[in-house]
């Protein structure tokens, strides 16, 4: 029901629920319209947006647009940054030697070098999830506030938390996190004649997800998952790559490590040779050296995919795994779902078919099903959809560090979420007023294999003999799959303090600090969004009312009519200049004069719907 | 099924038939409990509430799985937080924590032995870990496989084979008069409190047997890694 209210009139609850497929390669946004969901257009009129953010002008530029730059302009661009949330710089040692981009060593969150400033990862996918909001809003000509992101099954804590950071810096009201298999299944699973037990089998552009669901009366009920965020296309592109540096190296003696713009050149032709090889049995690269020399390499399919079976191979300890855990037997299934850009590769195909004996398929839109799959639980979350649910579990233990160096496990991993575990903590020394608690996730014995994920401090203890306090700690990992630490005295019955240190995450705190703080924020940034958001509030008051103004005449008379026109086309000339006052005026005034229009618009619409039988 | 409180089982459904805290209607029904039919509320998980009376089923050691899905999917279609984006703090908090329990209690009573565990401590007999001793009938087996797990001999090899036998016989049978138990005590529950004293008696058997088992359990663990350790096949 579309009834052009005045933005600020729009109540937020009848504001749409997007879904929002945040990929390591490109992004999404979908929505559920009268029960049907569709792929919302980007402002650039694609269905995707690629996940990159190029700073090489004035303003940060997203999507195609920067995609250009990756070569172009090397080190003032960014992709892949999916794989960097959540993590710290020690965590991404290894990776980063791989990207052309610069990391900056320190303690933390990590963070990427642009020119003279620093990113994290938070806020470059922030700028991705606010293109996609914009896009939307264009789309729908209505503002979007609220959305379902998706993530990887296997991301943890710290991952997640950096998700739902994102997407509020991103202006975003993230109502939940959900992952990206069991979103794809919801796709899958729309018309309701699927049911039984299925696999998903979602390789994406840098991460790897397996997880089985049982489908049976609309409910979609996850028994298990597993998979590896380290693994995915760009790991294929990485194979590719390496062999070109090496057979570089020997050639022409040349080092492709060090130098980043010749790097880039590296990875995009190997992402467009393997984009090739999806549909043909041979293709070539061709890359321009800094000597004036061309690398040229053909390459047939039956060496590419020998080249990077041992990659994927990797996926079959995950699948063994989820179904060890689901605790079934691979001929159970009764389909081999595949989600994801790689699993257009036949040889992707093959190694899943070899893994499970079952012919995959391949029906499903593997790049858009997933943003699909987050647009159909928004609509459930809207209240719209009451035949569906979602019953999802956690992918990791989590567990305390206890005493020796050992993790002990408190939640294990495929628990049905939310979850909720209660632990009594007390002191050891006599007037002890402070308890330490690590929390980790991760499925190794020894505290230092697995993660950590924050320390939690019991503040405030009354002084007491040792072993007298009672403090009960509740775990809690709500539907978002985000542990919540909550605690209070035994005795007393009062909330006990907590101060909160996570390892690489963002303490609520922080990520409203970095809402507010301009400091974050270079000026023109901030300028620019300004910008950007009231134009597409007045692209939005535009369109409605260029849709009344075929009306206007036989409603309101010929001069009024004539008035309305004038200040719409005040407004579009607005819009093409950059004064965001001038275009906020223009657009208040179109408001102005077709107040009356608008009503008599409405008064109209609702008798008719009353007429209606 | 739209099913009242269960028959002759007074124990799985609560004592007074409670009402909503926020419209004040009684709650009937397995999915009422949890959230209000007429306003869709849902309620406070109250203190005390046991598994059975979460999932509408009652107190037994054999729980039909498809009767268990049933009832677990038809409360969390009404239960789950993603049926309340839209609604007040209270009642996320309340869902959130509902669903919590829910989920803990379709997981026990989904595995046989933590069903058992979760009666037993439920009635208060439930033995405690770590008071263990070894079984009379294989204290003096024990000893000699204790030497021969260090001797590479034909006749150490025999020993071991021997007592694994005669473990995994033990175990069998304390696995079926388990079962046994298990079964006369769903026929009993059916017709009497489990407060009548014959009721008592084969729950502490039960516990008993429970208790002998984990130590057969850990026994056979042992025996399995000393072998490993010494690379007997």
């Amino acid at each position: 029901m579309a009834l052009d209210l005045p933005i600020a009139q729009a109540p937020r609850s009848q504001t749409p629920i997007v879904g929002i497929d945040l990929g390591t390669t490109n992004s999404l946004v979908a929505f559920v319209k009268d029960g049907e969901p569709i792929i919302l257009k980007s402002r650039e009129g694609k269905n995707l947006v690629p996940s990159v953010v190029s700073f090489s002008g004035e303003y940060p530029v997203i999507g195609f647009a920067a995609k250009k730059n990756k070569v172009k302009d090397v080190s003032h661009t960014v992709f892949s940054v999916k794989r960097l949330l959540g993590r710290g710089f020690e965590d991404l040692k290894s990776i980063a030697s791989e990207l052309p981009y610069r990391l900056v060593p320190g303690e933390g969150p990590a963070r990427i070098a642009i020119g003279d400033r620093t990113y994290s990862a938070v806020e470059i996918s922030a700028m991705i999830l606010r293109e996609l909001k914009l896009g939307a809003e264009s789309a729908l000509g209505v503002p979007v506030t609220r959305a379902v992101i998706t993530v990887p099954a296997y991301f943890n804590d710290s991952q997640r938390q950096a998700t739902r950071a994102a997407g509020k810096l991103a202006g975003l009201d993230v109502l939940r996190i959900i992952n990206e298999p069991t979103a794809a299944s919801l796709a899958y699973g729309l018309d309701r004649k699927k049911q039984g037990l299925i696999a998903v089998y979602d390789l994406g552009g840098g991460t790897f997800d397996l997880s089985i669901l049982k489908l049976e009366d609309g409910v979609f009920e996850v028994l298990a998952t597993h998979g590896n965020t380290r693994l995915g296309g760009d790991d294929l592109d990485q194979a590719i790559a390496h062999m070109a540096e090496s057979e570089i190296q020997k050639q022409f003696g040349i080092s492709v490590r060090g130098n980043d713009s010749l790097l880039a050149s590296v990875l995009e032709a190997s992402e467009a040779l393997k984009i090739t090889l999806a549909t043909a049995d041979q293709g070539e690269m061709k890359i321009a050296l800094p000597n004036g020399k061309t690398y040229a390499r053909a390459i047939k399919l039956s060496e590419f995919e020998s080249l990077v079976r041992p990659i994927l191979e990797k996926t079959k300890d995950s699948c063994v795994q989820a179904l060890k855990d689901a605790g079934i037997q691979a001929s159970e299934l009764s389909d081999l779902v595949m989600v994801g850009g790689p699993t257009r590769l036949k040889i992707v195909q093959k190694v899943a078919e070899e893994i499970f004996g079952l012919k995959p398929n391949t029906s499903v839109h593997p790049d858009e099903v997933v943003a699909t799959g987050a647009a159909i639980q928004a609509d459930i979350l809207a209240g719209n959809n009451k035949d569906f649910l979602l019953l999802d579990v956690v992918p990791l233990s989590l567990g305390l560090e206890t005493y020796g160096g050992i993790m002990s496990v408190l939640i294990p991993r495929n628990s049905r979420i939310p979850t909720v575990v209660k632990e009594s903590f007390t002191t050891f020394v006599d007037n002890q007023t402070g308890v330490d608690i690590h929390v980790l996730q991760g499925e190794r014995d020894r505290v230092e294999d697995n993660r950590s994920l924050s320390r939690f401090k019991l503040n405030k203890i009354q002084p007491q003999p040792a072993g007298i306090p009672r403090i009960q700690v509740s775990f809690l990992i709500d539907a978002d799959g985000i542990l919540n630490v909550s605690a209070h005295d035994l005795k007393t019955g009062n909330i006990q303090s907590i101060e909160v240190k996570p390892t690489f995450g963002l303490t609520d705190a922080e990520v409203e600090k970095m809402l507010m703080s301009g400091a974050e924020h270079a000026e023109a940034d901030v300028k620019y969004r300004k910008l950007v958001e009231v134009k597409n509030e007045a692209e939005i008051i535009l369109r409605a009312a260029e849709r009344k103004l075929a009306d206007a005449p036989k409603l309101v008379g010929e001069a009024e009519a004539v008035k309305i026109q004038a200040k719409v086309t005040e407004l579009r000339v607005s819009l093409a200049g950059s004064d965001p006052e001038v275009i906020r005026n223009a657009g208040n005034a179109v408001n102005e004069v077709t107040k009356r229009l608008a009503e008599l618009l409405m008064k109209e619409a609702l008798a008719s719907a009353v007429k209606r039988p | 099924m739209q099913s009242g409180p269960v028959a002759a089982d007074p124990v799985s459904q609560p004592k007074n038939e409670p009402f909503c805290s926020a419209c004040e209607k009684s709650l009937v029904g397995p999915v009422a409990l949890h959230v209000c039919p007429a306003c869709g509320f849902p309620q406070a998980l109250q203190a005390g509430t046991n598994y059975f009376q979460a999932l509408g089923v009652p107190k037994r050691f054999f729980q039909k799985a498809s009767e268990l899905q049933k009832r677990f999917y038809e409360i969390s279609r009404a239960l789950h937080p993603d049926r309340f984006g839209d609604a007040t703090a209270e009642a996320k908090k309340n869902s959130v924590e509902r669903m919590s329990f829910l989920n803990e209690a379709y997981r026990t009573l989904k595995d046989r032995t933590d069903l058992r565990d979760y009666i037993l401590e439920l009635e208060g007999v439930r033995p405690e870990a770590g008071k263990t001793q070894i079984p009379l009938e294989l204290a003096e087996d024990w000893f000699e496989v204790q030497d021969a797990l260090g001797d590479e001999s034909e006749q150490a090899k025999a020993t071991l084979k021997n007592f694994e036998e005669k473990l995994k016989k033990i175990q069998n049978t304390s696995l079926g008069l388990m079962e046994k138990t298990e079964r006369e005590l769903d026929l009993d529950l059916m017709l009497r409190d489990s407060h009548s004293p014959d009721i008592r008696k084969k729950l502490e058997a039960l516990a008993k047997e429970v208790q002998h088992q984990s130590y057969l359990v850990s026994m056979s663990r042992d025996v399995q890694n000393a072998k490993a350790k010494r690379g007997i096949a």
